[in-house]
């Protein structure tokens, strides 16, 4: 088993902001002063899109920021259709300085962009205590956009269940 | 008439058009202002009448949605209800597709065309209410992932018959009991309603309500993962100062039914709409010590979701089926950390307030121009000096002086103590050095510095500056006016260091705008030149970009800094 990790995007930032001249695109959008998220357990991902070369048995080091220098979290994972996680998908982790560290080995059936989701639980919170996240794994050499794009402005229209009378 | 019921008579005339006479609209009224421009050649309203005239006959119907209903189970399908689709854009096409009449539904998710016999029309109704008159707004929900296109659903193309008939249209949730096997055609108008609701507490508080466009974008596609917005990775739901981005990942993270997640974006969005937000984002979880601006904005917008939703219980859904939550209450008043550096305390102070005095004394502070315009940054003591002023100039009378009376006896009890709007004389600091009294200030321009200390210690240590900026301690803040407008530069050396090298930075506000910043990577100093205003007051933020490895550890000791201002040129 070969372990191999590639960050495409790990910052946090919103990807698609325009990094500043200083190359600190958070502390630009800090001075902005225009963001404000659903109030969740404050957890995040070191690393959000990773690229594995083959569908063979592949590793990586999943890490997570945590609020509390010391949080013990419980970690399931939701796998996608054609991914397969090697090893249990629950399992409990200790924050250490504010980072809990995990490896994850997956297979997959074929070449492709899987998203996977995570439910992390804060087991010591006493409030909100829950919060999904995700990341993106490109398995092989596959199409690098996901192409549900279109520069078309044209509305999305959703045929209506109608009853005339 | 009362504000309460001027917005009554508002809600029950708009969009029903046998009512537009009624109400003092009619042609040349408020309520034929209404016009679409996307669609400007179309006729407004009020060209519709319930009464049948030759060769007309009446086309009306109901609109609805699924509703799904979120307890602590998650969302529960099974009490799916069909709910109005209220306040919604209602569009009469013919056959070629081209716009032929336009309206608003009601209250009851009706409408009604008045159309000619023989025609070949389809009824459909967008993800979106908007208004003109003497109050106005825009609400839509849009695909992020599709170039941001305005999601709608529409019936089919039918001959209108010689009598009267209705068409109901529904939005189907697309669920198909073990998972959303159809299109999520209910989603779009589920954010919509209870953005529409949340509306209506506002113009229940302003007859002359004037909001700027609310774009909210939702997609099937939108997942908890950092990326391209375009690719539906949108990491969470926000608000980032030009529109609100909302999950839809299935078996993920769904938003769409978590009502109280779009109440607190919307939240938002009306802040920075209405009064002024000048919260610096980032993560934020209950319990924390936040920087004041980030507790108040993020504690203010819960207890507004709680209060326009009338349900202190927020939750969210996640997982396999949406059927796990998290959730707190919202009205909880013992929290830990109190403060006016708590999301938790600041929600349960307006929430219960809100709920005892109804939301126009908090409107009508929030839109204050005293309040607007304020040098002082936006945070809890703000709010706290602006009410007091209005209290003290009885600008309500005595009936809402008591109003004052019952926040400021909230405010204590979450041990806030301060009355001005710079937090002079407050004693709490959150147990974090260095962070009392809130505003240092620079007494004289030329010749004096000051030392400024910017501290992580309510971070942790390999969060880094990307996840700790937004806590208490860290950004320290410094007033100063100067008498005469020039160039001024502005430097702060390093004293002491967290790290190896410190990496000071500066901001500089006024009014709460950003009117310059010093952002190199300079160790251990920085510096910038800009020209102010005379007799201007200017908020300076100073802190340390780098990471402070020693969080948590007994040594640890924050980065202080020398400020000083002077005229540039060396004068």
């Amino acid at each position: 088993m070969t372990m191999f990790v590639l960050l495409l995007a790990g910052t946090g930032a919103q990807a698609g902001e325009a990094s500043d001249d200083f190359n600190k695109p958070l502390q630009s959008q800090a001075a902005q002063g225009k963001t404000g998220g659903k109030p969740s357990l404050g957890v995040s991902l070191a690393a959000s899109h990773f690229v594995l070369p083959d569908e063979r048995a592949n590793e990586l080091e999943l890490q997570l920021k945590t609020p509390g220098a010391q949080t013990r979290l419980e970690v399931r994972i939701i796998m996608p259709d054609g991914l397969t996680l090697s090893g249990p998908d629950t399992f409990q982790l200790a924050a250490q300085d504010g980072v809990a560290r995990h490896p994850l080995a997956f297979n997959s059936a074929a070449s492709g962009v899987y998203n996977v989701t995570l439910i992390v639980t804060d087991m010591e919170s006493q409030s909100l205590n829950r919060q999904a996240l995700g990341f993106v794994v490109r398995v092989g050499d596959t199409e690098q956009s996901r192409a549900r794009k279109t520069t078309s402005k044209a509305s999305v229209t959703f045929k209506a269940r109608e009853t005339v009378y | 008439m009362g504000r309460l019921g001027r917005g009554l008579l508002n809600m029950w005339c708009l969009g029903f058009i046998a009512l537009i006479a009624a109400c003092g609209g009619g042609s040349g009224g408020e309520f034929s202002e209404y016009i679409d421009n996307n669609t400007s050649s179309a006729p407004a309203a009020s060209s519709s009448s319930s009464q049948s005239q030759d060769g007309q006959v009446n086309l009306s119907g109901r609109l609805t949605y699924d509703f799904v209903p979120l307890d602590s189970g998650g969302l529960n399908y099974s009490q799916t209800e069909e709910r109005p689709i209220r306040g919604a854009v209602v569009n009469l096409v013919d056959a070629e597709g081209s716009l032929v009449q336009t309206q608003l539904s009601d209250d009851e998710g009706r409408y009604q065309f008045s159309v000619a016999t023989g025609t070949q029309v389809k009824v459909q109704v967008e993800a979106r209410s908007r208004f003109d008159g003497e109050q106005s707004w825009t609400l839509q929900v849009e695909d992020n992932t599709r170039a941001n296109a305005l999601y709608r659903m529409e019936g089919e193309v039918i001959s209108v018959e010689s009598v009267n008939t209705q068409r109901d249209l529904h939005a189907p949730s697309g669920w198909t009991g073990d998972g959303y096997g159809e299109p999520r055609a209910a989603a779009p108008f589920a954010i919509l309603d209870t953005a529409w609701e949340v509306l209506q507490h506002l113009r229940e508080a302003d007859p002359q309500l004037q909001l700027p466009a609310a774009r909210f974008r939702w997609s099937p596609n939108n997942a908890p993962v950092d990326g391209l917005v375009t690719d539906g990775d949108i990491g969470t739901s926000y608000y980032d100062g030009q529109a609100l981005y909302i999950l839809g990942a299935e078996d993920s993270d769904t938003d769409e039914y978590d009502r109280h997640i779009i109440a607190h974006e919307w939240a938002h969005f009306l802040e920075d709409s209405l009064a002024r937000i000048d919260t610096i984002g980032g993560p934020h979880a209950q319990g924390e010590k936040l920087d004041m601006r980030v507790a108040y904005s993020e504690g203010v917008a819960n207890a507004l979701a709680g209060f326009t939703l009338d349900d202190p219980l927020y939750f969210d859904s996640v997982g396999v089926n949406q059927s796990e939550v998290a959730g707190f209450d919202i009205a909880q008043d013992v929290v830990s950390n109190p403060g006016w550096f708590s999301e938790s305390s600041i929600q349960a102070v307006f929430y219960h307030w809100l709920e005892k005095v109804g939301i126009t004394p908090f409107y009508e502070v929030i839109t204050d121009e005293s309040f607007r315009q304020n040098s002082a940054l936006v945070s809890v003591f703000l709010f706290a000096d602006v009410l007091s002023s209005r209290q003290a100039d009885n600008v309500w009378g005595s009936a809402q002086d008591s109003a004052a009376a019952e926040f400021f006896d909230l405010y204590r009890e979450q041990r806030m103590n301060s009355r001005d709007r710079y937090g002079a004389g407050e004693r709490n600091n959150g147990a974090t050095a260095n962070v009392l009294p809130l505003y240092l200030r620079l007494q004289s321009l030329f010749g004096q510095s000051i030392e400024v200390c910017s501290s992580q210690k309510n971070g942790s240590a390999q969060s880094g500056f990307e996840r700790n900026f937004n806590k208490l301690g860290v950004h320290r803040f410094v007033r100063f006016r100067p008498m005469n407008t020039a160039v001024y530069e502005i430097s702060v050396e390093q004293t002491q260091a967290a790290s190896t090298n410190s990496d000071p930075d500066i901001e500089v506000y006024r009014r709460g705008g950003l009117v310059a910043r010093g952002f190199t990577d300079d160790a251990g100093s920085e510096s910038l030149e800009v020209e102010l205003e005379g007799n201007e007051e200017y908020i300076l933020s100073v802190y340390d970009y780098a990471d402070h490895p020693a969080i948590g550890q007994s040594a640890y000791q924050p980065s202080c800094f020398n400020l000083s201002v002077s005229l540039a040129g060396g004068e």
